[in-house]
């Protein structure tokens, strides 16, 4: 559909462009700045991972044998944290700094200098998250925050400095995004390449667009939040206080106002990958691209209104919980769009499952075991059996490993050879798979059954009939762990050299960012492509 | 990106001027869109007691205003070059400052310098009696080597 | 999903994985344990409805598409299609049906039983029999019966022996406690629930409710028990350090046996009134004390009085527990031990423990730990003159 009227041939090279570390501190080019996002959100990915097997570690067998309950309640929040804030999110930064100027045919990002300062506020904000714990090391402070990453007042405000620590960090990660979206915007609105209109976009820029504008809305919401806990913490205000007129349930309406948003933030660039993977390895047209498109919107608008179904137990009035059930029930509609149209994409294809397919399949098939959960997890009453249960782990799990990591995965091993310019080992891709999703479900399906047989969350030890299922959980979760490393070792391999890749690298490959060579030029799209109109 | 060029008798004229694929009215769009949902959010909160999130809000819709903003005169930039018998005029109209130039063709000096300011790629330098004008704002770095090439080549003949 | 046995999980679990070393494994369950209110039926079988649903949903749509990638690969032959989109009626048809079928299961087979449970499980008030009142303190549960005036605390029991791995396990590892809530079988109970600290939530699972309990509000929830029984439950939010360790133990039993355990309770509690206005002496104070520290100080300040600084301050050398008792004129100083013990400190996890100890325990602690861990103060508090200090 989408046809580039000419390609230039590109001579690289000019210009004086600094190097060593001044040239990643300084530097404005969508592409440093999107493998500096990956990279960062790969070291945070196994930073956070390391953080969980310590707790699966100590949940291997009931009783307390590796640590104490405070410091396991602050890996199960900052793990969180980590995984959100610092690993998913930038990875999907990374692909959108990467790709949105690829694929609509752009020479950079809209706002060069506003993304590298995006970018350098990560690490400060992810020192600061964990700082607490090397701190608390010298005898400072106690250690991380401990009221898991909902930060629920008023347990956050009763909580050490890891709380103020984890306060600031959200802030500044909150800014990065903010500037982040902006850029993402302004570059989707404003940089496509002529010919190129909204409903011809890449359905990836299109998921991209609709996450950047619920980060605008949400981001202040939890800003707020997190900054009316701080003055409660330290200014004597009483917003989450009973004694002092406020209340406690506000934090989580506020909280999940963000937080509900904040899945779909994390999963729509995903959901916008998909098709183009899909379509690629099927070597047949996305299926329902307008379809899609409103999908992505109608998600994003639902999104923003079921937030209290985080907190069903709380003691909503009867009339509030029917309308956040209901609501909450009807995002399966424009979900089910999505997966109508992923499956009808591989309809009557002629599929090849290369590893990045591989992931796709994987993604759908279990994100469609998180969908599923989450239509049943909307049913109040059967919510307050599930709720705050090992269930609702299982199901999240579902949606942002399966959903979220998995979808990140299928992404790098899509476009690594694009970015590299080599293949990465396909044989290692494979094992990779297959490992990851075995002992994904070995760790976590377990789970939705502890949940069910009553086990809470957020519990350091358990009564003696959770033991089999927790031991099965915690073997698979350090497998799950250890296959990373085969991920980590195969990117580093591609980038190192290997087989040369061709600029379409797969056969079945449409679009703008696939006329380009690989890797692309560090200036590509100097002169804009022109789509001409079909 | 886009540099037209006009060819008429003795004339030659090349215009560069950013490529915006948003309109004006898709932004005002935009702008009221996130500006409305914003306030419908921190205006409930500010109802339930959380008045702090609209503070946040207001920041943030100011940056976003003055991406776009910054977008939006970056899109009402352009750089005119005219090439007319022996003048060689330069109108340049810039986020912030407003350039024309006039010079005789056959004083003017071409070169390529690079300015910290603008980043590592050169710009076309236009020199004469002293005076220095730059051209190449609004242009790649490809452009801008075609550019002066094309520019040298017709001073020449 | 509801019938399948047990054998899976033993296979699993054989396959070289390590059980709980001897532990007396509970029945393993693949579900909601028994339910034993009519919610907690409802909600089972609501469940089990579901889980049918679900699974017949997942097991169509990825048959279709296992069915395709079996059928449409490249390496046998597949031709690629080229359509991007439904043509046609018939195709717009088929389309929509699934959605139809969708929104059919969203909003009739899935949402009429979800909302008539909703109106059940929120019907707190309608002929309820009685009232049981349920406060969350970290890291323990308090339980009021308004209509009898019998209140207690309930505290885990296991011991830390045991959670250390340095004793065998106990059949109830975990969800065994000092005081047992007691409910008549078949009355409707009414549940108020608060907190006065941070945000609990209440859970029985075989009683299929789940409420929190919020610190300055007071929230609802029902239960009718059928059957005879001690179910087991757990806090189900994160509270703070021991989280893990404040379960939920509900014995139910017949009216006429619950009517002579609220007199057994009611005779209790009056001795122990009786007890505050005798006076004790020191070793009597001292012993008890230190039985009532270990069961409501120690988990935070530790048996040995070190505390876990900086969160939880140690007792030992304490300036506080070596100030002063009482004012010479016998009032209560403020940031004093005394105040201390009796009024808590906000903003922290020490709570006023006025509300949930006796004037007996309240003076025994104090007397104690201003005794204990190398302090040496050597005097005393009487349980009278807490009475006169609340």
């Amino acid at each position: 559909m989408n046809t580039a009227t000419h390609t230039l041939d590109h001579h690289d090279g000019h210009g004086h462009h600094p190097t060593g570390l001044m040239r990643w501190l300084t530097t404005t080019n969508h592409k440093d700045i999107g493998t500096m996002y990956l990279t960062f959100s790969l070291l945070m990915f196994f930073l956070g991972g390391a953080m969980i097997l310590g707790v699966r570690a100590e949940l291997f067998q009931p009783g307390l044998q590796l640590m104490k309950p405070e410091f396991f309640n602050q890996l199960i929040g900052v793990h969180a944290l980590v995984m959100i804030f610092a690993a998913l999110m930038p990875a999907a930064t990374g692909f959108a700094n990467w790709m949105i100027p690829l694929m609509i045919g752009a020479p950079d990002m809209a706002l060069p200098r506003l993304n590298n300062w995006g970018f350098w506020l990560l690490p400060p904000a992810a020192m600061l998250l964990t700082m607490p714990f090397i701190l608390a090391l010298f005898g400072i402070g106690d250690g991380a925050v401990a009221t898991g990453w909902t930060l629920y007042a008023p347990l956050s405000v009763q909580g050490g400095i890891g709380v103020d620590f984890a306060i600031f960090s959200i802030h500044i990660l909150g800014i990065s995004s903010i500037m982040g979206s902006i850029n993402i915007i302004a570059t989707i609105l404003n940089m496509r390449a002529p010919g190129m209109t909204l409903m011809k976009m890449p359905l990836f820029c299109w998921g991209w667009l609709v996450t950047a504008v619920l980060l605008i809305i949400t981001l202040p919401v939890l800003a707020g939040g997190v900054t009316m806990l701080l003055t409660d913490r330290h200014f004597g205000t009483h917003f989450f206080n009973a004694a002092g007129g406020g209340d406690p349930i506000l934090f989580q309406h506020l909280f999940w106002f963000f937080g509900h948003p904040e899945v779909y933030i994390l999963l729509l660039p995903v959901w916008g990958l998909m098709p183009h993977v899909l379509s690629t390895f099927t070597r047949k047209p996305i299926y329902g691209h307008t379809a899609q498109v409103w999908s992505f919107i109608a998600i994003g608008v639902l999104g923003l209104i079921v937030w209290a179904h985080h907190f069903l137990t709380a003691g909503l009035p009867v009339p509030a919980l029917l309308y956040f059930m209901y609501s909450t029930m009807s995002i399966s509609l424009p979900l089910a769009v999505l997966f109508f149209c992923w499956i009808a994409t591989m309809w009557r294809g002629a599929m090849s499952f290369e590893t990045p397919m591989l992931f796709a399949v994987g993604f759908i098939v279990l994100f469609g075991i998180a969908g599923l959960t989450g239509l049943v997890l909307a049913d109040v009453a059967a919510d307050a059996q599930y709720h705050h249960s090992y269930f609702v782990v299982a199901h999240f799990h579902y949606a942002l490993f399966a959903g979220g990591i998995m979808g990140v995965m299928t992404g790098v091993y899509y476009w690594l050879p694009k970015w590299t310019g080599h293949m990465y080992s396909e044989k290692l891709g494979k094992l990779h798979f297959w490992l990851t999703v075995i002992s994904f479900n070995f760790t976590f399906m377990p789970q939705f059954f502890l949940g069910l047989a009553g086990m809470p969350r957020r519990i350091p030890d358990y009564a003696l009939q959770f033991a089999e299922f927790n031991a099965i959980s915690t073997v698979g979760a350090f497998v799950l762990g250890l296959s990373q490393l085969i991920f980590a070792y195969n990117v580093w391999r591609c980038v190192k050299g290997g087989e040369k890749a061709s600029d379409r690298v797969w056969e079945g490959t449409s679009g703008l960012e696939w006329e380009l060579s690989s890797p692309p030029p560090h200036h590509s799209w100097d002169i804009q492509p022109v789509i001409k109109t079909s | 990106m886009a540099i037209t060029t006009i060819e008429a008798e003795g004339v030659h004229e090349w215009r560069a001027r950013p490529n915006c694929s948003l309109n004006p009215f898709a932004r005002r769009l935009l702008i009221g869109g996130v500006l409305f949902a914003s306030l419908l959010v921190s205006g409930g909160f500010l109802i339930a007691g959380a008045w702090l999130v609209l503070p946040f809000a207001g920041v943030e819709l100011a940056v976003l205003y003055i991406a776009l903003r910054i977008l939006d005169r970056r899109d009402q930039s352009s750089e005119t070059v005219r090439l007319e018998g022996s003048r060689l005029s330069i109108v340049s109209h810039l986020p912030g400052r407003d350039i024309h130039h006039d010079f005789n063709t056959g004083w003017a000096r071409l070169s390529l310098e690079a300015d910290t300011a603008t980043g590592p790629d050169p710009l076309i330098c236009i020199r004469s009696h002293g005076r220095c004008c730059q051209v190449g704002h609004l242009m790649t770095p490809e452009q801008r080597y075609q550019f002066y090439a094309d520019l040298s080549r017709r001073l020449r003949s | 999903m509801t019938t399948l046995n047990r054998t899976p999980a033993k296979l699993f679990a054989g396959t070289g994985l390590t059980l709980a070393a001897g532990s007396a494994l509970a029945d393993y369950t693949w579900n909601f344990p028994k339910p034993v209110t009519p919610i907690g039926r409802d909600t089972l079988s609501m469940h089990n409805q579901f889980m049918v649903i679900i699974t017949v949903l997942f097991v169509v749509v990825f048959a279709i598409m296992v069915y395709s990638m079996i059928k449409h690969r490249k390496s046998t032959g597949a031709e690629p299609a080229r359509f991007s989109g439904p043509a046609g009626a018939l195709q717009w048809f088929w389309v929509l049906v699934p959605f139809g079928i969708l929104l059919f299961i969203d909003f009739v087979l899935m949402g009429i039983p979800a909302f008539h449970a909703v109106i059940e499980m929120e019907d707190t008030r309608t002929k309820a029999d009685m009232v049981l009142k349920v406060t969350g303190l970290q890291w323990k549960w308090k339980y009021e019966y308004p209509d009898s005036g019998i209140q207690f605390v309930s505290t885990l029991t296991t011991p830390r022996e045991q959670i250390e791995g340095k004793e065998a396990k106990g059949e109830h590892y975990l969800l065994e406690v000092d005081n047992e809530v007691v409910l008549p079988v078949g009355k409707k109970v009414r549940i108020l629930l608060t907190s006065t600290d941070v945000i609990h939530t209440w859970w029985v699972p075989q009683f299929g409710v789940k409420r929190d309990a919020i610190p300055g509000f007071l929230r609802e929830t029902w239960v009718r028990i059928e059957e005879p029984g001690v179910y087991r439950g757990q806090c189900a939010e994160l509270c703070g350090k021991d989280h893990g360790f404040m379960p939920v133990v509900v014995r139910a039993v017949p009216e006429a046996e619950y009517a002579a355990w609220v007199d057994k309770k009611k005779a209790e509690m009056a001795a122990a009134a009786a007890g505050g206005d005798r006076t004790w002496t020191k070793d009597e104070l001292m012993a008890a004390g230190k039985a009532a520290y270990e069961k409501n100080c120690a988990a935070c300040h530790q048996p040995e009085g070190q505390g876990l600084p900086p969160a939880f301050p140690a007792l030992a050398g304490s300036k506080i527990v070596n100030g002063p008792l009482l004012s010479p004129d016998g009032k209560l100083l403020p940031d004093s031990h005394v105040d201390r013990v009796l009024n808590g400190k906000t903003g922290t996890a020490m709570q006023a423990f006025k509300a949930t100890l006796s004037d007996a325990d309240l003076a025994a602690i104090i007397t104690y730990e201003r005794n204990s861990f190398g302090n040496t103060k050597g005097d005393m508090i009487q349980p009278a003159q807490i009475k006169a200090l609340r």
